[in-house]
């Protein structure tokens, strides 16, 4: 699954997770690929953590500590890069 | 300290309505029932018998027979401003605080609020141009509510909502963005109630009636102006009148004819209260204290030390998940709106175990928090500034780490982000909210929670729900309560404005009612607050802040002006929140059939109050997790206590209760109107 995974795929996968786990299935608005989700106060630091626990199990990844930044992970898009990065590296 | 309620206007209630509307507050005042007929005017007053346990019996009128009131509180400096008011030549009848009030607002007029020293909330009747005045305490101690018949001209009053709803003529719908700000910032904004119907009396304000028509004016409010600040006063200079200044408000707090005792935390706040009023209490001081199972919450080898230390006679209650559980629909009940924490449910059992003990009054710490700089949310925003001041610094940030409430101490992996997360409008520093943004914005991401969502707009009384479908402007939430601030309150110093934010929403909507007034007196126990003594707030205010919160040390002043009166380690530690189990405890395996049984898909499509597939996933996500998030914790206290207070108050009926035994009773309506 992971060697054909594409940015998109990625983006469509985390969002859904985002959507029924993190949002509960309801949110204000559709949920943008380019949204930060501090800035919409999506994540709290608990729900970051369990965002990094869905992408290691679910991606076959592990992140580092100084990997888990707003850089990597405040996005879709930024969460798409960051996993084809990581797939790419292993 | 007692209950009230009361009618005013043309279709002011007859006596039967009014023992029911009483007998909802029986809890209030259990010792003594007295009630006031006349033509358009219905007032009951439960009487919990502290001061002038044989004359001060309500409703009580002037010697004249100009003024009659019923009276909720304590004016502690009432013996002075009887001395006073005697050498102005006012006649008094009894020992009780309450015919001061009657003489004071003789002499005085309005005026008189500013000379009471206390907590009250009252309703006067001045027969000379039929005029009625209502009154509530600075911070709010003691709750006021109100209703209007749909005429507008009756007025409807009481010390609780369930009084009032107890008139089967005043409607029960939910005030949805009552709801929504509950939600957002834990209380009902200005002066809204979960229900449409009801309003409450800020704190701080008085109305007047007359003639269907309804004025509300401010008569007081917190203000930190700068210029009033001692800017060159020595550290050991302030430590003096911190003593002394909190010494003399103990010292009136324990004006009773009856024991008071204290309540014994183990932080510094109680600990010092303990320790001043067991000065001037010498004999059998009791003092009382929760203790939990679990560490996180407990505070008891500090209580245990404390009460050890000054030598009081201690009593500890441990409490369980049962007990916070199987009280929780009681602590909707008295609480009378949704809560976002679990924490009132001990502060219930704490109360019970006081009365229990044959005691009515106790002195409490808070307020000690608001004025002398004790949350975390002050420390944040200072961080937060400092970091502003110069973004790009590395260490600045770091200063987050401090505040322990903040960074989860399992989720240090996630550092990196949490600091993004506290610098979302990190330049806004000029806002008038700064200090609350974050945690603003916290609860407004809970609202999609909510069934009505995007949220409704406002909507008249017993109308039907107009739903508003554009987007929560969280800016626009923001700026209305900005736009509602004192006067100059742009030049006040950082910490003052986050003291308001502070004092202005989460100590009289929810410290002092939720989990203090509502949770005592649901066992007839009184509160009492030196540290919101008018006194200690004029030398807060006088104080600079930087002796408030020194650095990141919070309560500077207190420590240093009590490190002699009390053990090291109370002196030096650091402030622990006050909580209990929340998810943990109402989602007990053991527990939480009545929380499934609400919470089912079922049981939130009948309410109608919140959206079933986001409840379920949050029970589920809930389950899940081991240490469930802070967010999630709130919003399962938040929407269980919503459908329990909608099962309660807007499905529910009030009950009457058994009232105690009527010992006045003034009829002034003609014979001849009585049978007409």
């Amino acid at each position: 699954m992971t060697q054909r995974m594409d940015p998109f795929t990625v983006v469509e996968e985390v969002k859904e997770y985002i959507l029924q786990n993190i949002l509960l299935g309801v949110s204000e608005a559709p949920l943008e690929p380019d949204d930060s989700f501090l800035q919409r106060g999506i994540l709290d630091s608990t729900g970051v953590l369990e965002l990094v626990g869905f992408l290691e199990e679910h991606y076959g990844i592990t992140c580092a500590d100084k990997e888990i930044t707003p850089e990597n992970l405040d996005s879709l898009n930024a969460i798409g890069a960051y996993v084809l990065r990581k797939l790419n590296q292993s | 300290m007692c209950g009230i309620v009361g009618q005013i206007g043309p279709q002011a209630c007859d006596e039967s309505q009014l023992l029911r509307m009483m007998s909802m507050l029986t809890h209030r005042g259990p010792d003594e029932a007295g009630l006031l007929l006349a033509e358009g005017v219905s007032f009951g007053h439960l009487r919990l018998s502290i001061v002038d346990l044989r004359t001060g019996q309500q409703p009580m009128t002037s010697y004249d027979g100009q003024y009659w009131v019923v009276f909720n509180g304590e004016i502690f400096n009432h013996l002075e401003l009887r001395q006073e008011l005697e050498a102005l030549g006012h006649v008094f009848a009894t020992r009780s605080d309450t015919e001061v009030l009657l003489n004071g607002y003789r002499q005085w007029g309005v005026d008189c609020l500013n000379r009471f020293n206390g907590q009250w909330a009252f309703a006067l009747w001045d027969r000379t141009d039929e005029s009625f005045f209502l009154a509530r305490d600075r911070w709010g101690v003691r709750p006021l509510f109100y209703s209007s018949l749909s005429n507008g001209k009756t007025l409807i009053f009481a010390s609780e909502l369930k009084a009032i709803l107890a008139d089967s003529r005043v409607s029960c719908h939910w005030d949805l963005k009552a709801l929504q700000d509950i939600f957002i910032c834990w209380i009902c904004e200005s002066d809204r109630t979960p229900l449409q119907s009801v309003r409450q009396l800020l704190p701080g304000c008085y109305m007047r009636f007359k003639n269907g028509r309804c004025d509300v004016h401010r008569w007081w409010e917190v203000d930190y102006r700068t210029d009033l600040v001692e800017w060159d006063r020595s550290e050991m200079s302030w430590c003096e009148e911190v003593r002394s200044t909190l010494a003399e408000a103990c010292r009136i707090r324990l004006r009773a004819d009856v024991p008071v005792g204290a309540y014994l935390s183990g932080g510094l706040d109680s600990s010092i209260i303990s320790s001043l009023t067991r000065t001037c209490h010498p004999d059998d001081f009791r003092t009382f204290s929760i203790a939990f199972a679990d560490s996180v919450h407990d505070e008891s080898p500090y209580q245990q030390l404390m009460a050890a230390y000054l030598g009081t006679n201690h009593r500890s209650l441990r409490i369980t998940h049962e007990s916070i559980v199987n009280s929780f629909e009681q602590v909707i009940w008295h609480a009378e709106t949704p809560i976002y924490r679990t924490a009132p449910a001990p502060m219930l059992h704490l109360s019970r175990l006081v009365r229990d003990s044959g005691m009515k009054v106790v002195l409490t710490g808070e307020g000690s928090d608001e004025l002398f700089g004790g949350y975390d949310q002050f420390k944040e925003d200072k961080v937060r500034r400092f970091w502003a001041r110069s973004p790009d610094s590395r260490w600045r940030k770091r200063l987050l780490d401090r505040l322990g409430a903040n960074i989860p101490n399992a989720n240090l992996r996630t550092r990196g982000f949490w600091y993004a997360f506290y610098q979302k409008d990190l330049y806004k520093t000029e806002h008038a909210a700064y200090s609350h943004y974050i945690r603003w914005r916290n609860g407004m991401s809970l609202l999609p929670l909510l069934s009505h969502y995007p949220p409704v707009a406002d909507c008249a009384e017993g109308t039907e729900i107009e739903m508003k479908r554009s987007p929560f402007k969280m800016d626009q939430w923001i700026e209305e309560l900005e736009s509602n601030v004192p006067y100059g309150f742009d030049r006040w110093h950082a910490l003052s404005k986050a003291q308001y934010w502070e004092t202005r929403q989460y100590l009289s909507g929810y410290l002092l009612s939720s989990q203090g007034d509502r949770m005592a007196m649901a066992n007839s126990v009184e509160g009492r607050y030196p540290f919101l003594d008018v006194n200690v707030y004029e030398m807060a205010r006088r104080m600079p802040p930087n002796l408030k919160l020194s650095a990141l040390i919070e309560k500077f002043i207190l420590r240093k002006a009590f490190h002699k009166d009390l053990p090291p380690v109370v002196v030096q530690r650091n402030k622990q929140p006050y909580r209990s189990p929340d998810a943990p405890a109402l989602n007990d395996p053991l527990l939480r059939q009545k929380l499934i049984d609400s919470l089912s898909p079922e049981g939130t499509k009948k309410r109608g109050l919140f959206n079933p597939q986001a409840i379920a996933k949050l029970l589920v996500r809930i389950e899940k997790s081991s240490q469930p998030s802070a967010r999630d914790n709130m919003a399962l206290v938040l929407v269980y206590s919503s459908h329990i207070f909608h099962d309660l108050f807007v499905e529910g009926k009030m009950t009457p209760r058994t009232l105690p035994l009527v010992k006045t009773y003034v009829n002034l309506i003609p014979a001849k109107a009585r049978y007409n």
